[in-house]
């Protein structure tokens, strides 16, 4: 039986709905720990490296608008339309979407920073920052500068944070979360793997969190022998 | 885009694993994570694009 439940978050600066789902999981799993009580397992979050648009420029020229008919070829007032839908449903949860402000940008060195920050014990942190700079502040989180003003900000040492990414200290960690996406068949973000062997896919509503939390929990408080494996029946419709 | 990820069987998937590195795996090599949740919920995927 674990004392624990990991969650493995696999996200992407650039995705207004991990930002969204990071706060419908806090949620979901605050309402799980209330409801379980003393006996409640702590929640262990790590976050994984997802680039949706790894071919993105650092310095792109162009508006969220611009970007998102260019890479998808939809029309302006279409992909208008779709980001007005995921500010309101951002509002619903608490966060201020300012894609007037936005600077969309490549998130590799963002990603590298969130590896530098887990290696120094503040990841957690350092994804709420950067998600909030991103798409609150209308802040840079693709030059190196930048990300290491954000990194202080969270306790960091700066000069080291410039260093670190200049030397691309972290690059392998984050192709090596990639590689494992890849493995799991990760193909959109967020993405929740708890504890290695379930997988959540999307922006749940906090209930639905709830429950599969409680459902791993119940799981794992039942099990006896947790040694033998017996088979795996896999059955996936569409 | 819709997310449409669905149910499997997770009736007999009894390996306990923290790490998913760890995680059981397929024949060919490929974890094993048993869908939970709803089917339909909003995220992004490549290119850029974000939808329900």
């Amino acid at each position: 039986m674990t004392e624990t439940i990991k969650v493995d978050i696999w996200s992407d600066i650039a995705c207004p709905w991990c930002y969204i789902g990071k706060r419908k999981f806090e949620s979901g799993a605050a309402s799980f720990g209330a409801a379980t009580g003393d006996g409640a397992p702590d929640v262990v979050i790590e976050y994984h490296s997802y680039e949706l648009s790894p071919d993105t420029p650092v310095d792109f020229d162009g508006s969220e608008i611009d970007f998102l008919a260019k890479h998808k070829g939809m029309p302006a007032d279409q992909v208008q339309g779709m980001l007005d839908r995921v500010t309101g449903i951002a509002a619903d949860v608490g966060l201020n979407y300012d894609y007037d402000a936005l600077q969309h940008t490549n998130t590799v060195k963002a990603h590298q920073l969130l590896h530098y920050a887990k290696a120094h014990g503040v990841q957690l942190e350092a994804v709420e920052r950067l998600l909030k700079a991103y798409f609150v502040e209308g802040r840079h989180v693709g030059r190196i500068e930048d990300l290491a003003d954000l990194g202080a900000e969270v306790g960091l040492d700066r000069d080291d944070i410039v260093r670190s990414l200049t030397a691309d200290e972290h690059l392998a960690a984050v192709r090596a979360d990639q590689a494992l996406a890849g493995e799991y068949g990760i193909n959109g973000v967020p993405f929740f793997v708890i504890n290695g062997k379930y997988g959540v896919s999307g922006a749940q509503d906090p209930e639905t969190f709830a429950d599969v939390l409680r459902q791993v929990w119940a799981e794992e408080t039942t099990d006896v022998d947790t040694t033998t494996t017996t088979s795996t029946t896999e059955e996936q419709t569409a | 885009m819709s997310e449409t990820t669905s149910t499997i069987d997770t009736a007999t998937v009894d390996i306990n694993v923290t790490d998913p590195q760890d995680a059981a795996r397929t024949a060919d090599g490929r974890p094993i994570i048993a869908m939970l949740g709803e089917a339909e919920a909003g995220g992004c995927c490549g290119g850029g694009s974000c939808a329900i």
